[in-house]
């Protein structure tokens, strides 16, 4: 299988290696990491790790590494988790702190979703959002994705964001 | 790809294609007993983080197999996710009928003395709860002693560790 990339005006998004593993770990023991049952210990960051590398070799697509194309800064990991006896294929996403604010998570995500639709035959791609994250909440709004499903009887409420379809051209 | 081949078992690294019966072994008491009820999409991952040991470090535990059969009796070997105390011999038979058989210690003893001759290991310990003590007594066959010095890694207040250290066998040069 060759290694996936995908490009975006100034993306750049490939399978994890590694040598991305510091900045992984780095986010995972920050508080940032609170709303998806962080922060980890380190060998649970590294078992993660490894998940998200397994996970390509299991389907052939799973969490990117993205990496702003110009500095070769790491802006975070974005991708589509999708384990047998999942119901439907998860766009998810962790950003570092320096990247936020400058429509990155934007530009990857929507690179994501069309090529898990157009490449992937993916028809239906959700994203589950903790009630609390704003910030993931606005990044949903504005990718189009709406709320399906909300679960408030847990600790944590989340929502279940549907993400758009778009129009079939005749 | 390394392949260890004992007098009933091979040992090869886990392949995409084992996800089935990996799942259908992690829905079973067994696994249950020892991880808890896990959903599936858990336990999928868990496979991943086997296949991900891996490709990150190039070595990894291994599926068991028969040799006569090729089927699956367990995955066991070496395991040290970032942050481990220590490099781990781990084991974990697939079926109670696979018991007492000495397959786990076949497969053990292989696996450790890859990862003293191949890896260049120069210690490794295997990480028990103290109630398991089908476990123990395996660790004890192979000649492992628990090391009173060591700590495992943190598994939450509900779990405590013990630490058997292996003998490291004699290499011949």
């Amino acid at each position: 299988m060759t290694a996936q990339i995908l490009h975006t005006g100034r993306l750049t998004l490939r399978e994890p290696e590694t040598g991305d593993y510091a900045d992984y770990a780095a986010f995972w023991k920050s508080e940032r990491s609170s709303f998806i049952l962080g922060p980890l210990p380190d060998w649970g960051i590294w078992l993660q790790f490894s998940a998200m590398v397994g996970h390509w070799s299991l389907r052939g697509f799973g969490w990117f590494t993205v990496v702003e194309t110009a500095s070769g800064r790491t802006v975070g990991w974005m991708g589509l988790f999708h384990p047998s006896h999942y119901p439907d294929p998860e766009l998810g996403w962790i950003l570092a702190d320096w990247a936020e604010g400058q429509g990155f998570a934007t530009e990857a995500a929507i690179a994501i979703r069309d090529y898990g639709r157009s490449m992937l035959g993916m028809d239906r791609i959700i994203s589950y959002v903790d009630d609390g994250n704003v910030r993931s909440k606005q990044l949903a709004d504005r990718l189009g994705a709406r709320i399906e499903f909300t679960d408030s009887t847990v600790e944590k409420p989340y929502h279940i964001y549907l993400h758009a379809i778009p129009a079939v051209q005749p | 790809m390394t392949v260890l081949v004992t007098e009933r078992l091979i040992l090869r690294p886990p392949v995409p294609a084992d996800i089935e019966a990996f799942l259908a072994y992690s829905a079973g008491d067994r696994f249950i007993r020892e991880r808890g009820i896990q959903p599936p999409w858990q336990r999928w991952s868990y496979f991943a983080t086997l296949l991900g040991h891996w490709q990150l470090r190039g070595w990894g535990r291994f599926i068991a197999a028969e040799r006569a059969t090729g089927r699956i009796i367990g995955h066991l070997g070496p395991l040290y996710p970032e942050g481990w105390p220590e490099r781990e011999i781990a084991w974990h038979l697939w079926n109670d009928g696979d018991e007492g058989k000495g397959l786990a210690a076949e497969a053990a003893r292989a696996a450790i003395d890859h990862a003293f001759r191949d890896l260049g290991w120069q210690t490794a310990v295997s990480y028990i709860a103290d109630t398991n003590d089908r476990s123990r007594r395996l660790a004890e066959r192979l000649g492992a002693v628990a090391d009173p010095e060591a700590t495992g890694p943190d598994f939450g207040p509900d779990i405590r560790l013990v630490v058997y250290r292996h003998h490291r066998p004699q290499v011949a040069s």
